[in-house]
């Protein structure tokens, strides 16, 4: 199934390269916009970027309408992303629990030198209930 | 003494003594290029009033088998330190053995990543963690 990006994939302009069985490649072409005063690509887009993908390789173990909140969500910057160049994150679900979820995500640069790790917590919500509840 | 010898001397119980691992009981079970692999055989001492080994023990074979594999792959006059961790803990653990299993992610002139699976005697995975730790030249010879 191909879900309809967020509002915020699409503002950034993610892309789901490909998504199931617990595992999502998204690609991010980094701009001008997402530079940080050191000249590379500001952490916070990093981080956007590996918990869209792991939320979207947890999303694709789950039924639909099913929610998946991050509660937890940890990077490591390893090499500066450089402005322009197109980003890859290749998330993958580790742990799928009744209740929470564990994921991890490597994101590399175009010439595939790894920029950054991450892992993320979930929690596994039903359809209807209240998110404040997890 | 080379930083892979010196682990694969910990191994069998000797080089530099090592007090905390005698104190829980855990041990040196593999070394090689970039992977270490940290064993310890669950007792009650390991474990909290809820009956399961407390989160502490694990983190700290996690942590033992992340900053050795970066041994492996550091200069001999060099060794490192913690100085960030971070550990999923996904099942419980009552009894058998625990497998720490940490490897290199990557190194950089200060800082160095790894990240660590343990296992259960299953091969389930029981706790993920990852760190980052600061190279220091060796304190020791």
């Amino acid at each position: 199934m191909r879900r309809q990006p967020s509002p915020a994939q699409r503002w950034l302009g993610i892309e789901v390269r490909s998504r199931g069985g617990g595992e999502a490649v998204l690609e991010l072409c980094t701009r001008p916009e997402m530079q940080n005063s050191a000249e590379m690509v500001h952490g916070g887009f990093i981080a956007l970027l590996a918990d869209s993908a792991m939320g979207t390789a947890m999303g694709s173990l789950l039924p639909d309408g099913a929610r998946h909140p991050s509660f937890d969500l940890k990077v490591n910057f390893i090499a500066p992303g450089r402005i322009g160049e197109r980003l890859r994150a290749v998330a993958k679900v580790i742990h799928s629990g009744r209740r929470t979820g564990v994921a991890e995500c490597r994101l590399v640069g175009e010439d595939g030198r790894l920029v950054a790790t991450a892992t993320a917590t979930f929690a596994i919500l039903p359809p209807t209930s209240d998110p404040d509840e997890a | 003494m080379s930083n892979l010898e010196l682990l694969r001397r910990g191994m069998v119980g000797e080089g530099p003594r090592a007090g905390w691992r005698e104190t829980i009981g855990a041990r040196i079970a593999e070394v090689e290029d970039g992977r270490v692999v940290v064993e310890l055989d669950v007792h009650a001492g390991h474990r909290h009033e809820g009956g399961v080994v407390q989160g502490g023990i694990i983190t700290q074979i996690a942590d033992a088998a992340m900053g050795m594999s970066l041994l492996t792959r550091q200069p001999d006059d060099q060794a490192n330190v913690t100085i960030e961790l971070k550990i999923n803990f996904l099942r419980p653990v009552v009894e058998g053995r625990l497998r720490a299993v940490g490897r290199v992610v990557e190194m950089r002139r200060t800082l160095l990543f790894s990240e660590a699976d343990v296992l259960d005697e299953q091969g389930r995975l029981v706790a993920r963690a990852s760190s980052t730790c600061l190279a220091v030249s060796r304190p020791w010879r």
